[in-house]
This record gives C-alpha cells, structure tokens and sequence, in this order.
C-alpha cells in the first residue's frame, strides 16, 4: 500500500469514528425525548463531550483531506471519495450541533407533560431520523447506492411527520386553551425540537446526496 | 465522443513494428479544432507511435506497417507528399534539439530553408519576430539572433524548437513530451505557451505526467497495450471515467 492509499485508509478510519459518535448522538436523543426517567443530567454531558470530539474530529480529517489533495492528487473515484467525505463531515457536524439544540430545548421545557404528550410521534419522527442517518452514512462506507436511495425517499415522510406535530401543537394549544406563558414555551420548545429533527433527517438526505456523488460520479443536490 | 470541427481524423489506425504485432491497434478519434488533445497511458502502450504516425515518421523505417486513415481537414495524409504532410504537422520532440549548426535566427525559418523555399529579407525577418513574440522568447533573444541556438538555456530551446514548428504555420502540433526534460519553471512557461498557442493551433500532446494533462489539456486519451480504451473531456475523465482500466491508471493502480 502507498502513502497515498494509507492517507485515505487514515481518512476514512477517522470518519467511522465520527459517523459512530454522531448516530450515539441522534440515538440518545430518543431517550431523551421518550423516557421520563432518563438520568438526563448523565446523557447532557455525554453529548456535550461526544459533540467536542466531532468539532475536533470535523477540523482534523478536514485538514487531513486537504493535504491528501495536495500531496497525492487523487483522482477520479478517489478524488470523489475524499471531496464527498469533506462534505459529510460538515453535515455529521451539523446534525450533532442539532442534537445539543435539541437538549437544549428539553432543558427549557417546565411542563414535560407537553413533551410525554407528543412522545409517539417524536420517538416515531426520531426512529426514522435514526434510521437515514445510519443508512446515509452506511451508504458512504460501505458503497451501497440503494441505502443512499432508501435514505432520500424517506425524507418527505419525516418533513410530513413534523408538520403533523406543529399541527397538532397548535391544536393543542387551541383546544387546551393553554394561556400562560410556561405553558406556551413548553409548546414552542416541543414545535422547536421537532424542526431540528426535521433538520438532522435533511442532513442525513445531504450525507446520502454526497454518497451518490462519490459512487456515480453525479451531483444530485436540487434536483 | 463526439467532436464538432475535428481539425484531425483517424480512423481505424493500425501501426505493427512485425508481422502480426500491433503496437496500436484500431484506433479511431477526432481531435476538435483549436484544442489541446493529451495522449496518456503506460510506458509501452502506443502513445508516441500514435502521434509519429500522424506525421508520418513511420515512413522512414519500411518494416513499420500502417493501416487505416488520418486526414487533416479531409486530406488523407497517407496520400499526399510527407514532406508537405509534415508542413501541416509539426513536431516538437521530448529532447529540445534545435540545429545545433544553426543560429536562432536560421533555426526559426530552418523549414523554410530546408523546404527550398525562399522568402525576402523582410519576410524572414518578420517571420522571426513573429514566431518568436509567439513563444515568448522575442525579448530574451532579440539582441542574439545570430548566436547558435544550443547557447540557451533547456527552457529556451524547446520554446525555440516550438517556434521553429510554428514557423511553417501547421494545421495541428504534435508534441512527445516537450517538458519532461525541464525543470519544473521551465515546464510551467511552455505549459501557458501551450495555452496561448491553442488559440492558433490544434495541439496533440504525448504526456506522462497526469498533473500536466489535467492542467494544459481539454481532452484526453488513454491507451492501454496499443487500445485507445477512453477518450474524453478531460475534466470528465479525471472525475469520472468511464473504463475500469482508466481510474485503475488514474489511481496509480498501474502504469
């Protein structure tokens, strides 16, 4: 094996270390949002320091990527390997910065009732999520376009699953005629939450789209 | 791939060094007019015999075979004299060599000379000038013009030699790897020469050097064992061939 191929084998054993920490991230999310039991404050910490070893892990293969372009010139298949990689690092960074958003917005909720209220739905929105993520990411380790491709057509279900849950936020509040102020900041946290899941199912859609970019060779963002 | 304006057409070309021995075998392409064209592939699998068979410089060895076709704006240069073929097909060789005889000057018109051809003072003078301003090399040699040509420096040489092949006005350039005797700055100035010359010219470049293709060409080939196995856009190819054999090359998986 030459200096180039160990620079990419090093790339690549990195980003699998990263892409594990980042679906530990979306999967503790689900116990968060589900279980009322859940040592919390354990499970905050953790994420904090899971998504400071992403942040130092984005910088380094990023820097690693870059200097393998410099020094080796890959082309062709390797060349779209390592710019896809590139961009899937930005997006797995993206979907942790979504999970620490989305304690955050837990840790805002006074009236977890709310949150246990609309738990079906969420744990359904968050299993889906967890599920792209997972198979975007596979799709790029493991070469496999038809994950990349499962992992885009469920996209759409998950945007309706969340309009769904704003909805019936709404409804909610409409029909519980919640007035106090608590109580509506409990609501909009939950409404909150299920946009940034929303948005790390979108990131995993991306991480799928720069998949297929690396495997055919053909960009299929906006289409 | 498809070509509008080929300037250059070959069309099932094959060259045999012996009896039943291809060293390029069924080759079929366009080259596109005003482009720089880069012929790339392992050492031994047919590029330079390619290019030398467009000028025909296999005619000076009889055991060398040749079927097929190659026409220059529809004139098949397999019929018409090969002295008149090698005016509409100039070559500039790995090794800079002008004539080592000669002085800048003569080296410049030396088509024109050896071709009996005769211009007037003025004629020369301007020719000179002018293909030399064409190469860049005007305002470095202007005050020596009589000095012999082999006084320069390796970078010089071969911009000379590229102006003595442009002299004669050619349709296409044929270049066999013009820079891989160079240093690298030297390489980098015949590279943006390359890149102006394209405007005037149809450049066919031999090259090992991936890097350079990618940089100066906007289409390649690649060869494999005498095959033209892919020609395409470069950027294209580089990106996203379409044979095996070429990402296992461009990968550095062989060659």
């Amino acid at each position: 094996m030459n200096a180039k191929h160990t620079a990419i084998n090093n790339i690549i054993n990195d980003f699998e270390q990263v892409s594990q920490l980042c679906l530990n991230q979306v999967s503790q999310l689900n116990t968060l949002v589900t279980d009322a039991n859940a040592d919390k404050e354990s499970i905050y910490a953790k994420m904090r320091d899971n998504e400071n070893i992403i942040d130092h892990f984005e910088i380094n293969i990023s820097e690693e990527i870059i200097n393998t372009i410099v020094l080796y010139q890959p082309l062709a298949g390797e060349l779209r390997k390592l710019i896809s990689c590139m961009r899937i690092i930005g997006f797995i960074e993206r979907i942790s910065d979504l999970s620490i958003n989305i304690i955050e917005f837990i840790n805002r909720i006074d009236h977890l009732e709310h949150l246990l209220f609309f738990a079906g739905p969420m744990e359904e929105m968050l299993n889906m999520t967890y599920s792209m993520t997972q198979g975007a990411i596979s799709s790029f380790a493991c070469e496999n376009e038809e994950s990349a491709r499962l992992t885009i057509e469920r996209d759409d279900e998950v945007d309706d699953l969340q309009r769904m849950i704003s909805a019936q936020i709404l409804e909610k509040k409409i029909i519980d005629n919640i007035s106090s102020n608590s109580q509506i900041n409990s609501l909009i946290c939950i409404n909150n939450i299920s946009s940034n899941i929303e948005r790390i199912a979108d990131n995993a859609t991306n991480i799928a789209e720069a998949s297929i970019y690396m495997l055919k060779g053909k960009d299929i963002r906006h289409s | 791939m498809n070509i509008e304006n080929p300037v250059l057409e070959i069309k099932d070309l094959c060259v045999s060094y012996s009896e039943g021995k291809y060293a390029v075998k069924n080759v079929n392409a366009k080259v596109e007019k005003n482009s720089i064209t880069a012929i790339m592939g392992p050492s031994g699998c047919g590029k330079s015999t390619l290019l030398r068979a467009i000028n025909r410089m296999h005619d000076l060895y009889p055991e060398i075979k040749i079927e097929g076709r190659v026409t220059i704006n529809d004139k098949n240069l397999y019929q018409i004299n090969p002295m008149r073929v090698r005016k509409m097909a100039g070559m500039v060789f790995q090794r800079p060599n002008p004539f080592p005889s000669m002085s800048i000057y003569d080296n410049v018109i030396a088509g024109y000379i050896l071709n009996g051809i005769k211009l007037k003072k003025k004629e020369k003078d301007e020719i000179v000038e002018r293909c030399l301003k064409n190469v860049s090399l005007w305002d470095e040699v202007k005050d020596s013009l009589h000095k012999k040509g082999i006084f320069l420096s390796g970078g010089q040489q071969q911009r000379l030699c590229i102006a003595r092949s442009i002299a004669l006005e050619p349709e296409i350039l044929l270049m066999d790897e013009p820079t891989s005797a160079l240093d690298p700055i030297a390489t980098g100035k015949i590279e943006d020469l390359l890149l102006e010359l394209k405007k005037k010219f149809t450049i066919v470049i031999v090259t090992h050097n991936m890097s350079q293709a990618a940089r100066i060409s906007d289409n390649s080939m690649f060869m494999y064992l005498g095959d033209l196995v892919e020609y395409d856009n470069t950027k294209k190819m580089f990106t996203n061939p379409s044979d095996k054999r070429t990402e296992q090359y461009l990968t550095g998986q062989f060659g």
